[in-house]
């Protein structure tokens, strides 16, 4: 499977590096968009489908806790699998953001946490296949 | 200067620049930054404790540093380097705040920024040396 991503930071740099840990995870991609806060992800997301959202949570207008809110109560996105990547330790937080069905990567990361996270999100025969053309299974030795 | 802050605020940063940067460092100590064209990225905290925390830098090293992060040799545009420190400060931030707060304290941190360079002897700080470049990273608790 080939897949449309969404990356949403207000860094560039982590942007950058958030897509570059795809690449040498082995993580086949289609097409990938950014987005720099939650209003311009949902932009996105209504101009196109996607197979996955790389979701920041410190962003200036809209952050990522609302933006996955918003994201579940749309029924055309309500599905989308997503991953939080950001610095956020607190466990409160997190049990917040664990009901809305979302993985986690913590930042710092290596390519291997992300992937992990991703191959948990998108669970199923998807997500085995994924595993299995990755570094996770199949993929390329780093 | 706070010896459980001090501790924490290490075993952050070197995780931070091992993972993120794929650099570790080959000194670690509290000792003040000293170079001629410092730059500082800070971020902000607020919660269980209040302060700031703050990474410097020499300007001629911080392409080197960013460039690791983003795995490209040649970055000179400042406002992406910058961009580049501020990460490294949000992270390093996001990292030993719930070492010294507990898991379950929630903080705000506010988006990384620009500032100039400053020093304060008895902030807990660290110092690390990275082939002869230095990064310092201090934090500032407020009473």
């Amino acid at each position: 499977m080939s897949m449309r991503i969404l990356v949403v930071d207000d860094s560039a740099v982590m942007r950058k590096l958030v897509i570059r840990s795809l690449e040498m995870a082995g993580i086949p991609v289609d097409q990938v968009r950014t987005a720099v806060n939650g209003q311009d992800a949902l932009v996105k997301l209504s101009e196109g489908a996607f197979d996955l959202a790389l979701v920041d949570i410190n962003m200036p207008i809209m952050n990522g806790i609302e933006l996955v809110e918003r994201i579940r109560g749309d029924s055309s996105t309500a599905s989308l699998p997503i991953v939080i990547v950001s610095t956020e330790g607190s466990e409160t937080r997190l049990a917040h953001l664990r009901s809305f069905s979302v993985g986690f990567v913590r930042k710092p990361f290596t390519p291997e946490d992300l992937v992990d996270a991703v191959i948990g999100a998108i669970g199923g025969e998807n997500g085995q296949e994924l595993a299995e053309g990755t570094m996770c299974g199949g993929g390329p030795d780093f | 200067m706070d010896k459980n802050w001090q501790k924490e605020l290490c075993a952050a940063a070197v995780l931070t620049f091992e993972e993120m940067c794929l650099l570790m460092p080959d000194e670690l100590s509290d000792g003040e930054l000293s170079v001629e064209t410092p730059r500082s990225a800070s971020v902000s905290f607020s919660g269980p404790i209040c302060g700031e925390l703050f990474v410097s830098v020499d300007e001629g090293f911080l392409p080197e540093l960013v460039g690791h992060i983003v795995g490209e040799i040649e970055i000179s545009e400042m406002e992406l380097l910058m961009d580049g420190l501020g990460e490294v400060a949000n992270i390093i931030t996001g990292n030993v705040l719930p070492r010294i707060g507990g898991e379950a304290a929630v903080f705000v941190l506010e988006a990384p920024r620009s500032v100039p360079f400053s020093t304060n002897t008895t902030d807990p700080r660290a110092l690390l040396v990275f082939e002869g470049n230095c990064v310092s990273v201090r934090v500032r608790v407020s009473p």
